[in-house]
């Protein structure tokens, strides 16, 4: 038996990753469904200012990264409704140039002692048992509420019009969705970094849809192939030194590789 | 059978005007569906049916006008197109569990309605145009909608089913008493079960009962020849009540 397996250093990533890849599976599959991977991306690159600021006054980094993710997440939900400024255009904008202005604002605060490659790429080390309570706790009120709210995702997302006459607020549930968006890739960036959060939605998910039936076994098929790229991947990590995070999105991507593979096959 | 003095008016709009950029694409356009009515909006392409349909579903607010439903209206609406997410898995039965959650009775009586109970278990991705279509009318009508609006709700269907569609509509609407606001384009196969025409072009051309139209044939003939398509509304037909709303229209068919 390797001796990391009972090392804090392993189990504490461990627990935080498992809860991440379970609410990230439902949240991802809403995501590939209603093709907005780039909306993830730019949530993420725009918590790093937040981070900053929240570095340079004091404050912990986790609230500035959601703060500055849930602000953006509002105002693009606003915003959707007039798609025909172009949003990818706007998306692309955003994310770039909120990436810029944060490694600007890291690079002229010398208080801060902290390498920006942790934020981008996640930093296990740092992860405390408190950080692990946080997340944990975190994913399971997400998933209750995403778990109310789901089935009203799934009509927006298949029908906007449908589910309006229907009766449901479009902006709201677009406002909410965003928002525990946002949530997610603040919680997700001690573990995997701000630069590889999405993969941690989008890549489990869509290497799930093809063997699904259901919108409910989507997700839980998701949360599976998160489950084994986190395993899998910190294993990989742990046992030849390889970064953790990108170990456990170039598992996630032989997985995903394989279900196409398989899904090809059996046409 | 009990009729009402007076039928309830189910919804009514009043003087709307709808703009996208410089185009006027809805110009002072009145209309009212009374309950158990059946009106038939047609008119050539671009005539602005589809956002008239969706300003009376309350999918649009107009620039301008009044939107008035009756108080707590019940509506089903039948979309043009169904944009399909080809990676959302999901059946037709669990598809028709997401507006609110039918008893498996529901369910089959729904999807019986429009013949479609073969359907239940497959794949919504994997449905034709016209398997589609029938879905959507099948949700539809589970709402128990007191206004149903179908925007072109015979796309994609065989001629066949299609006049199966049409005859069953005055059925359905005498079993469930709604009010119907239908868009069409084939204004010949509609008649026959239509209570009322509303011919618009961006304005309300002429308004009539189907038996007002009773240039059928004439019509037939212009609404399949695309160039007349748009001067065919016009004309002047002395059994039809005739809105000259805007004389601009007049003057660019001279």
């Amino acid at each position: 038996m390797p001796t990391w397996l009972d090392d804090p250093l392993f189990l504490r990533p461990l627990l935080a990753g498992l809860a991440l890849a379970v609410l990230g599976a439902p949240l991802g599959c809403l995501v590939v469904w209603r093709r907005i991977a780039f909306f993830g991306e730019t949530l993420a690159h725009v918590a790093l200012p937040g981070i900053a600021v929240a570095l340079l006054s004091g404050l912990p980094p986790f609230a500035g990264a959601a703060a500055a993710a849930l602000i953006t997440a509002v105002l693009l939900a606003l915003m959707m409704r007039q798609t025909d400024t172009g949003l990818d255009t706007v998306l692309a904008t955003l994310a770039h140039v909120g990436l810029s202005i944060g490694l600007i604002l890291l690079a002229q605060s010398r208080s801060i002692r902290l390498d920006p490659m942790s934020l981008l790429f996640g930093d296990i080390l740092a992860l405390s048992s408190a950080d692990v309570g946080i997340t944990v706790t975190v994913c399971i009120g997400g998933g209750q509420l995403l778990a109310r709210t789901w089935r009203p995702l799934v009509f927006l997302t298949l029908h906007r019009d449908l589910a309006r006459v229907s009766g449901l607020s479009d902006r709201t549930y677009d406002i909410l969705f965003l928002a525990g968006l946002a949530g997610y890739v603040a919680l997700a960036m001690k573990l995997v970094g701000l630069l590889l959060v999405t993969s941690l939605l989008v890549i489990p998910a869509a290497a799930a849809q093809p063997f699904s039936h259901t919108p409910e076994g989507a997700a839980i098929k998701s949360a599976m192939l998160a489950g084994v790229s986190v395993i899998a991947g910190l294993a990989l990590s742990f046992t030849w030194d390889w970064p953790s995070s990108p170990a456990i999105v170039f598992v996630g991507g032989i997985l995903f590789a394989a279900a196409r593979a398989a899904t090809m096959r059996r046409r | 059978m009990s009729s009402p003095a007076s039928p309830r008016t189910l919804v009514s709009l009043r003087s709307i005007r709808f703009e996208r950029g410089e185009q006027n694409i809805l110009d002072n356009v009145d209309l009212d569906v009374a309950e158990r009515e059946i009106l038939t909006i047609v008119g050539p392409n671009g005539a602005g049916k589809s956002t008239l349909a969706r300003i009376a579903a309350g999918l649009v607010r107009p620039d301008s006008g009044t939107v008035r439903h009756a108080p707590a209206l019940k509506i089903g609406y039948v979309p043009q197109d169904f944009p399909a997410v080809p990676t959302l898995p999901i059946s037709v039965r669990r598809f028709l569990d997401l507006p609110r959650r039918l008893s498996e009775a529901e369910a089959e009586e729904a999807l019986d309605l429009i013949s479609a109970r073969h359907l239940s278990d497959k794949p919504l991705s994997r449905l034709s145009g016209g398997e589609r279509q029938r879905v959507l009318i099948a949700m539809a009508l589970a709402a128990r909608p007191e206004l149903l609006i179908l925007d072109e709700p015979t796309k994609g269907l065989d001629p066949v089913s299609e006049n199966d569609l049409y005859a069953q509509l005055p059925r359905l609407r005498d079993r469930f008493g709604f009010g119907v606001l239908m868009i069409s384009h084939d204004l010949h196969v509609v008649m026959a079960s239509t209570n009322r025409v509303l011919c618009l072009n961006r304005h309300v051309c002429c308004e009539g009962s189907p038996r007002d139209l009773d240039a059928i044939a004439a019509f037939q003939t212009l609404f399949a020849d695309p160039t007349t398509t748009n001067l065919a509304l016009y004309h002047h037909r002395p059994h039809l009540h005739h809105y000259d709303t805007d004389d601009r229209d007049h003057a660019d068919l001279a």
